[in-house]
């Protein structure tokens, strides 16, 4: 038996469980109605659920009488049509014939349940709303979504930046390339060594003329290497050596783009103090 | 090949027999059982 401590925490727990439910719901609505821009379908459909107006008072009537079955044939007739109609107002592809079988299907009950007509009378009451609601209804079109708005142009990439596909090309290569043959580590130290003068050239595109001559032969040169590594040449003694001088020059090559940066600014720090005294600040 | 769902009667007339016919239908089999529910 469990105590009621137990079923408090039974309640609780079910309480928290119902409140996450209800958040995660209306965080699923509020989505929807942003992706989707409200109904489109406007008076054509919801004067449908209009023709149910005498329920409007039957309900309460019936509430008053008493009478169960005609009650939950009226409420079903209203819920039902209402429904019909809000899915034929969102008009999506299926929409509309949808919601004429919700309308048909509230007709039935209505006039069954709570009209208490003969059933296959009902029924066929039921069919009867079916096609008037598609006779009135079919020729709107199904909703189609408004074009979307075409994806912003990609940003063309300057001349500069452009020049730094293909080295960036043949450093994906070598990468790739690299780990199976021998002297991958030095290799990989070499390809890294220049990946960090490309890097450096991208964000100082004005360097890039005096980096060519070094972007065009050791660069390439290394693509070959590798290439020819790949079809399975023998390694040279000498090629460990020569990997160790590209690295070392590109380090180099990447300490001089730094250095003419620092002269820049040198000099810039330098005239603009010059112009300053000049103007007695 | 799936075969097109059969149209509806009377889709391809012109607008006012639609008019006339489809609220016809849903006065006869919508508003009715509804008013008749009123009055029982």
């Amino acid at each position: 038996m469990a105590s009621p401590q137990d079923w408090e925490d039974r309640k609780r727990a079910w309480k928290d469980y119902k409140r996450g439910w209800k958040a995660q719901r209306r965080g699923e609505r509020r989505e929807e109605r942003i992706e989707r821009p409200g109904p489109i379908f406007g008076w054509r459909v919801w004067l449908l659920p209009l023709f149910l107006w005498p329920l409007a008072f039957d309900i309460p009537i019936e509430i008053l009488r008493g009478n169960p079955s005609q009650l939950v044939g009226g409420i079903l007739g209203v819920a039902l049509a209402w429904m019909g109609a809000a899915r034929m107002a969102r008009g999506g592809p299926g929409d509309l014939r949808g919601g004429a079988i919700l309308m048909g299907v509230a007709a039935g009950l209505t006039a069954g349940l709570a009209a208490k007509i003969f059933p296959p009378i009902a029924v066929a009451m039921g069919f009867g709303t079916f096609f008037g609601v598609r006779l009135l209804t079919a020729d709107m079109a199904a909703y189609e979504p408004p074009p979307q708005a075409p994806p912003p142009p990609a940003p063309t990439p300057t001349p500069e930046a452009a020049s730094l596909v293909g080295p960036r090309a043949q450093i994906a290569r070598i990468r790739a390339a690299a780990p199976p043959l021998p002297h991958a580590p030095l290799l990989l130290e070499a390809v890294s060594a220049m990946q960090g003068v490309v890097d450096d050239l991208a964000a100082r595109p004005a360097q890039l003329h005096e980096a060519r001559r070094f972007l065009a032969v050791h660069l390439d040169g290394l693509v070959r290497i590798v290439e020819r590594l790949e079809a399975g040449a023998e390694p040279p003694e000498t090629l460990p050596q020569l990997l160790r001088d590209l690295t070392a020059s590109a380090h180099r090559l990447r300490g001089e783009l730094r250095q003419v940066e620092s002269q820049a600014l040198d000099i810039q720090v330098k005239v603009l103090s010059d112009r300053l005294r000049q103007e007695g600040l | 090949m799936d075969k097109p769902r059969p149209p509806i009667p009377f889709a391809s007339a012109p607008l006012p027999v639609r008019l006339v016919l489809g609220f016809t239908l849903l006065a006869f089999c919508l508003w009715l059982p509804a008013f008749a529910a009123l009055f029982r």
